[in-house]
């Protein structure tokens, strides 16, 4: 079901990327939610990963005007993100992390409602973009129904289709998988990739395979710092021959804990499954395996492998 | 399992620091009001009563604390509901609920648990009370003996208790609608049943159903204590009267079966999806429909065009959600309600309904409506600034590329129109209410000007204030909270003595409505400041504006950074090659420059109209406030009383005026001489005249050689010092002219009264001569703080010069006066005197008065525009100038002064005069005065009442005309002297004389309905005595005493001695002082009274004792009555109760005194008609009596008709029950 609306933004595709330079926040409560945080993004998917805490959603914010920094700048092609602001929300396309609407209001006319808000100011193409949009996220049938009254999934559909509205040059999304089935899973990340083709896609997880999956191009924070930065796979192959595998019992993960650098351990079959962290086998009980993102993820968060940025 | 939850919702609430801050924010309100009400700051006090009740009394604790409790409903309100509502609003509830505790254990662990914590945050009202009354900030004197039980009384049975039942309201609506809205919708309409109740319960009856109706016992409790004298006041608790603990229980039976309903309904299952959407988010999920994205969703455009569309299609939404919603609907409706209740009481002068007035219904919206506005505006200015984030789309909504001004005006819009259609919804019911009553003279213009300039604009400036609040104080409750102390700064400050409507915001001077001179001099000024602190909003709404809260950042020094960014910077969009978005840097940076030049501007329109207002109002019109007032009267006390209050005056023999008002412009000339005679036998040096305090002196002076002694600006003071005294019977003549010319702005409420149309010009504006006590302050709390000792008293009748000085013109006697009077054409001129001459010249009308007699000397000039209508009796021209719309009640005035010329001139003496003037004038004073043959009346007082013969009804207008006749006697024929007890003689005589004329009229059946009407007067007022209480024969200037009491008392002395005998008492005493000659000493009180002593027989010699020269109150009390049929077919009836005489001190200090008395014994028929009237001897204690009559008795009692005072007069008469064989 193709449109034949006409797209500017192709005849002319000027491609920005975002360019964070030494952003930092500290909140009232003492929180270091960024620390001296750089990242230079280009367009494409971006995974931002960290775990909870880390500072993902600080920077989304951050980026998306909702928030102010006490230090650092962003800037966005021209546009300084941190001063002015108006302009960046002209090309932002966000889907916050919760998400919730006014009571009593349909989706077609609350999409309605911020496809005016956003600059569709023709009528006719603007009534297009409404039908295209919830056609795209699939909430045809629940066109009238009020949003409030949509499921958590559903909400956050119709947030993917509040974020595309009009010609953004950056979107932002904030663990957008939570709440969606795996076949929803499935059509969001091949949505987004296909936008993050011309545009600045950032994607905020906690999720590995979410970054595996799609991204070009990946940060890992923790703390507000930025641990590593890179192509996944080229972080996965700097830390080709350096992750050792052992299966212990549970009882001796102290010690293990201890005595080596554990990137990380999980149950399989009873038993404890540990990764860990050498240069060389620690010794000959460990065997070596061939890393991947998530080794990456934990290494870094871990601090096992900071200094290898890519 | 209860309790742990209880505990645990305490301590979450004590980790709060919110929680803090309600306790420091009720404990300052309670500790400010407490010294306010102590006068700890100024002389001037909030009052709670009167002020010689202490602060820490019973009753004024329990007044101030259990209102201050009303107030905290909201904050009651906010707990109860998060109680509940907590869970759901953060999702948990999903959470809370599969926790292993029972519905039951919920609900009442989390109610007791709020409960205990908003007991503890409203101790802070009786702790801070005390604080306050032990910080040695209030006077002594307004201070008693402290006792805790004054204390936790009020704070256990009404703060409490209100707190529990309204709290279980709050709760239970939380819990079943899992919102909180209702709960803000339920408290609303709880205060404003409220107050719709109170309005219709003031003044009922002890043991009427109406009294349970006030929700929160306030007036119950008001009523219980109405009767109560200081001392009572100051030191018994508000007993538990039957009244008060049938309210308290009620109310908290209400409580109890919400909680009960609560229970039994509220679900613990999450109320799931319907199934309906169930399966439609099934289908939504099954389809596999495979589509892909585009790079674009729609052309973007930011130009004109683009950004009107977005600004429309938010205002839109805005209101959509606003209105579009049922409780919006609830709260129309209760406006409407509210209109409705407070419409029962419209305009009630005394019991007796007026016409519905437009003025009258739009006086409603000023003043408890106003408050209803406030509420609302408080509690949606929240709503709407943090909708989005209630909603959870603060983000989404916030990075939408349109400026913070769209977000804030769409709401602005949607909060106005509230108020709007508030406004329009209780006009439609206004001239409904008029035309349901048959009132079909709307006045529109009225409607308008009230609803649009006056209320709307005030609601326009307290939206900009609220939204300001919120934005500024970034959080929904705590904003509610600040523009609460706000609101009560605004209105409370006046107290302080900070009463500049410069300094208070959205305050403006008062307007008042009158059908005669409309709008008169009073709108223009307060548009002027309305006009002040609109600039001043926009201010805000530009500082609101740039503080907008987008975004996430709640810290106020980011905020500030952000609203400088906003400010300042011009936007670095050079070089933005954006093809598709029309991000044009020239016109934004013209933009971000108008902002500042718009900013520039309103603080320059700002600063400019406070220049113009302080100039106008300091300089040109010097406003001075209530504390100024205080201290003029103090220093003009300080200055002259000591030398002056003595020294004898010449007095005015004659008067000329010649008085020009231009009636258009507003402006006057008065001027004119008065002859000056020695009429003592020492000779006089000083003459101290008393300027006029609205006018501007043009010319003073004296046709022999004199010095100006004082020249007192500041107190309009002067004294003409003679060169050669002025010898007994020698005479000088004082000429003088004065002016007003108004100019430029005027907050002075009290500035000249010449008006377009009802200009009345009385004492105030003329020269007087002597020191003029009335002057001096009266307050004794206000004395004590300058030191000036007790508040004046007159002297007693040995003092021979206060004998031969009248209260009115001190040496003044009897006064030949004529008046040249000009004025606008089409209007007429009115003094007091004989019509000698009247024609116009050009654009002015002329007239001329001259007196007949010599009189007391009482000047005054009327203007107006007047219909009039003319009657005779006898030679006696009778004349009703009136207000052409105001015919209503013209002919029984007009029956009034005919049938008062016939009665008082048989009982009395004859007329002075061949005229009778009755003028109506403008409801800016709410008064009728007599002048010699003339009488201003003003248009409130009875022009518009509405006599429809209702058996409660008092005919207003006939009494006070008649009251107003009878004062053509007493005083104006038989000036007192200036002695204790001088009001008996006039206004004790005239009431009497008026209630003799409403029994010609109305009949003695009906005397019973005046009569109680006068009693409730005399105990009402008795029980708000500022000072202390005098007898009769000490009469000062107590309304209660002089008018309702004398009434009383006077009516049952004729009872007793019959009207013959006193009436030949009053004619001899008229004889002797009619225009008594300058050597005659003036009558006195105690001369009356002995004068009736003498005549009256020996076994009611003691009722003058009880009536005039002490304070007794009766307690008479009918417990049974019973009747049995006699075989003769007679009924006997049997007659039981009680009976004492008590003396009270002037501070109500009761002692019981033995007695004999005769009282009168009644019994009425089935149609309230007297079978049986007769005086009984009575002893103190109980009684029984049989009495054999020939009718079926209904009802019987002790003193039917209340001739003697009795405080408790509903239990003097019982139903008669039938004994059968």
């Amino acid at each position: 079901m193709e449109s034949n609306i006409q797209n500017p933004g192709i005849q002319n595709p000027s491609i920005q990327s975002l360019s964070i330079k030494n952003l930092s926040k500290t909140y009232a409560n003492g929180t270091k939610a960024l620390n001296n945080l750089s990242l230079d993004i280009k367009p494409g998917m971006f995974g931002l990963l960290g775990p909870n805490g880390a500072g993902k959603s600080s920077l989304m914010r951050t980026i998306s005007t909702l928030q102010s920094a006490d230090s650092g700048s962003i800037h966005f092609g021209d546009i300084d993100v941190l001063k002015d602001k108006n302009e960046v929300r002209k090309l932002i396309g966000y889907l916050p992390q919760d998400f919730d609407v006014y009571p009593n209001i349909s989706a077609s006319d609350l999409l309605n409602h911020f496809a005016v808000l956003k600059g569709l100011s023709n009528k006719s193409e603007r009534k297009q973009v409404v039908d295209e949009l919830l056609h795209l996220v699939n909430l045809d049938d629940m066109r009238n129904k009020a949003v409030a009254s949509y499921s958590g999934g559903m909400k956050r559909r119709f947030g993917i289709a509040q974020a595309l509205i009009g010609e953004p040059k950056l979107v932002i999304v904030d663990e957008p998988t939570a709440g969606l089935d795996p076949e929803e899973q499935v059509r969001f990340h091949n949505l987004l990739s296909e936008i993050g083709r011309n545009i600045v896609v950032i994607l905020s997880t906690h999720i590995v395979t979410d970054v595996s999956d799609l991204c070009s191009d990946m940060a890992i924070i923790c703390k507000g710092e930025k641990r590593l930065a890179g192509h996944p796979l080229a972080l996965i192959d700097q830390l080709k021959g350096k992750v050792w595998k052992k299966i212990i019992n549970s009882q001796q993960l102290p010690t293990y804990q201890k005595n080596f650098n554990l990137i990380s351990h999980r149950l399989v079959l009873g038993s404890t499954a540990i990764h860990c962290f050498a240069d060389s086998a620690p010794d000959s009980s460990f065997e070596p395996i061939e890393p991947n993102l998530e080794d990456v993820y934990f290494a870094a968060i871990k601090g096992l492998n900071q200094k290898q940025e890519a | 399992m209860i309790i742990d939850i209880a505990k645990f919702e305490m301590v979450r609430h004590l980790k709060r620091p919110a929680t803090y801050v309600y306790f420091a924010g009720y404990a300052l309100l309670a500790f400010m009001f407490i010294l306010l009400t102590g006068g700890a700051f100024e002389s001037v006090r909030v009052s709670v009563d009167s002020s010689n009740v202490l602060v820490n009394g019973a009753y004024t604790l329990t007044a101030t604390l259990a209102s201050l409790g009303v107030v905290g409903l909201l904050t009651v309100a906010a707990f109860m509901g998060q109680a509940v509502y907590q869970d759901f609003h953060y999702k948990m509830h999903s959470l809370v609920f599969v926790r292993p505790i029972s519905k039951l254990q919920f609900l009442a662990g989390r109610f007791i648990g709020t409960f205990a914590i908003l007991a503890l945050i409203f101790l802070s009202l009786p702790l801070a009370a005390f604080v306050a009354s032990v910080a040695g900030m209030i006077p002594a004197d307004a201070l008693g003996d402290n006792h805790l039980s004054f204390y936790l009384s009020p704070y256990l049975s009404f703060i409490l208790g209100n707190m529990l039942w309204a709290g279980a309201i709050f709760f239970s609506l939380a819990a079943l609608f899992r919102k909180m809205m209702p709960v803000y919708i339920g408290g609303l309409l709880l205060v404003l049943f409220w107050v719709a109740s109170s309005i219709s319960v003031a003044g009922a009856s002890e043991g009427s159903a109406s009294v349970f109706i006030d929700p929160f016992g306030l007036q119950a409790a008001e009523n219980a204590a109405r009767y109560w004298t200081i001392s009572e006041k100051n030191n018994d608790l508000l007993s538990f009267t039957q009244d008060v603990l049938l309210n308290r229980l009620m109310w908290l039976g209400i409580g109890a079966a919400m909680l009960l309903w609560c229970y039994r309904r509220f679900d613990f299952v999450e109320s799931l999806p319907s199934k309906k959407l169930k399966k439609a988010n099934a289908n939504a999920s099954k389809s596999t429909l495979q589509v892909s994205a585009k790079s674009s969703y729609g052309r973007q455009l930011f130009d004109a065009l683009s950004q009107r569309q977005a600004f429309f299609s938010l205002v839109k939404l805005e209101l959509w959600q606003t209105l579009k919603n049922r409780y919006f609907v609830v709260l129309l409706m209760a406006a409407v309600g509210f209109i409705l209740f407070a419409s029962g009481n419209i305009g009630k002068i005394f019991g007796t309904t007026t016409y519905p007035t437009t003025y009258m219904i739009t006086d409603v919206l000023g003043g408890g409506f106003e408050i209803f506005i406030l509420i609302v505006l408080v509690f949606y200015a929240g709503e709407l600034v943090w909708r989005e984030k209630d909603a959870g789309m603060k983000q989404v909504f916030d990075m939408m590329p349109i400026p913070a001004s769209f977000a804030y005006f769409a709401k602005f819009i949607a909060l106005m129109s509230v108020i709007t259609l508030m406004l329009l919804v209780v006009m439609v019911a206004g001239v409904l209410i008029q035309a349901s009553s048959g009132y079909y003279e709307f006045d529109w213009h009225v409607y308008l000007t009230e609803l649009l300039l006056i209320n709307f604009s005030k609601a326009l400036l307290l939206a900009a204030l609220a939204l300001f609040v919120q934005t500024v104080v970034g959080n929904k409750y705590a904003g509610h909270g600040v523009m609460v102390v706000l609101y009560l700064a605004i209105i409370l400050i006046p107290q302080a003595g900070i009463d500049s409507f410069l300094l208070r915001y959205a305050e403006a001077p008062e307007v008042m409505y009158s059908d005669m001179n409309g709008y008169g001099t009073y709108l223009a000024p307060h548009l002027w400041f309305k006009a002040y602190w609109l600039a001043f909003a926009v201010i805000l709404v530009q500082l609101s504006v740039l503080m907008w809260p987008r975004g996430e950042d709640a810290r106020l020094s980011d905020r500030l950074k952000n609203a400088r960014i906003a400010f300042n910077d011009q936007g670095n969009v050079q070089g933005n090659a954006q093809a598709n978005v029309q991000a044009n840097a020239q016109s934004k940076t013209q933009i971000k420059n108008q902002w500042k030049k718009g900013f520039a501007a309103s603080v320059l329109v700002f600063a400019s109209l406070a220049g113009v207002l302080t100039y106008n109002t300091v300089v040109v019109n010097p406003t001075l406030s209530a504390d100024e007032q205080v201290e003029n009267a103090v220093d003009y006390e300080r200055q002259y009383r000591s030398s002056f209050e003595t020294l004898s005056q010449p007095a005015i023999v004659n008067a000329d005026f010649v008085v020009d008002i231009y009636a258009s412009q507003r402006s006057l000339k008065l001027g004119g001489s008065y002859t000056l005679k020695n009429e003592l036998q020492q000779p006089m040096s000083k003459v101290f005249v008393n300027l006029p305090q609205p006018l501007d002196l043009v010319e003073l002076s004296m046709n022999r050689q004199y010095a100006v002694g004082i020249d007192d600006e500041v107190n309009r003071v002067k004294v003409l010092t003679l060169d050669k005294p002025l010898m007994p019977g020698e005479a000088v003549e004082l000429t003088f002219a004065f002016e007003f010319v108004p100019q430029g702005i005027s907050a002075e409420r009290k500035a000249a009264r010449v008006f377009q149309n009802g200009t009345f010009l009385d004492i105030e504006y003329f020269p007087t001569i002597g020191f003029d006590m009335n002057r001096v302050v009266q307050s004794q709390n206000t004395r004590d703080k300058f030191a000036l000792g007790p508040v004046p008293e007159l002297p007693g009748p040995e003092n021979a010069q206060a004998l031969m000085r009248n209260p009115f013109s001190g040496d003044t006697r009897w006064a030949n006066s004529s008046y040249r009077l000009s004025t606008d054409i089409g209007q007429t001129a009115i003094s007091p005197g004989e019509l000698v001459k009247q024609w116009t010249e050009g654009d002015r009308a002329h007239f001329e008065y001259q007196s007949k007699r010599s009189t007391i000397f009482f000047p005054a000039v009327v203007s107006a525009r007047y219909t009039v209508k003319e009657a005779k009796w006898n030679d006696v021209a009778i004349q009703v100038l009136h207000h052409d719309r105001h015919d209503y009640n013209v002919d029984t005035m007009i029956s009034g002064v005919q049938q008062s010329l016939d009665v008082f001139t048989k009982e009395f003496g004859e007329y002075p005069f061949d005229h009778v003037r009755i003028l109506e004038f403008p409801r800016f004073s709410r008064f009728a005065q007599s002048y010699p043959g003339t009488i201003p009346y003003s248009e409130a007082i009875g022009f518009i009442a509405r006599l429809e013969g209702g058996e409660d009804e008092i005919d207003f207008p006939y009494f006070v005309t008649a009251h107003e006749m009878a004062h053509q006697w007493w005083p104006h024929q038989t000036s007192m002297s200036s002695t204790k007890g001088a009001n008996m003689l006039s206004e004790t005589l005239a009431q009497y004389s008026a209630l003799v004329m409403m029994e010609h009229q109305f009949g003695s059946d009906n005397m019973r309905k005046f009569l109680r009407f006068s009693l409730d007067g005399y105990l009402t007022g008795r029980g708000s005595e500022r000072n202390k209480e005098v007898p009769l024969i000490e009469a000062d200037d107590a309304n209660y005493v002089m008018y309702d009491k004398g009434g009383i008392v006077m009516y049952a002395l004729r009872d007793y001695l019959g009207a013959e005998q006193l009436h030949k008492i009053l004619r001899a005493y008229l004889n002797e002082f009619k225009y008594a000659d300058t050597d005659h000493p003036y009558p006195t009180s105690t001369g009356l009274v002995a004068r009736i002593k003498q005549n009256t027989p020996p076994q009611y010699q003691y009722l003058i004792e009880d009536l005039f020269e002490n304070i007794t109150l009766m307690d008479m009390r009918t417990t049974e009555a019973t009747s049995k049929e006699t075989q003769t077919g007679q009924y006997q009836l049997t007659l039981k109760g009680q009976v004492s005489k008590n003396r009270l001190t002037g501070q109500g200090e009761s002692q019981s005194v033995a007695m004999n008395d005769m009282i009168d014994v009644g019994i009425f028929d089935e149609a309230g008609k007297v079978i049986y009237l007769q005086k009984h001897r009575f002893e103190a204690g109980e009684f029984e009596l049989t009495i054999s009559v020939d009718k079926k008795p209904a009802s019987a009692g002790i003193d039917p008709y209340h001739k003697l005072i009795d405080r408790v007069p509903d239990d003097n008469r019982v139903n008669v029950g039938v004994v059968e064989e």
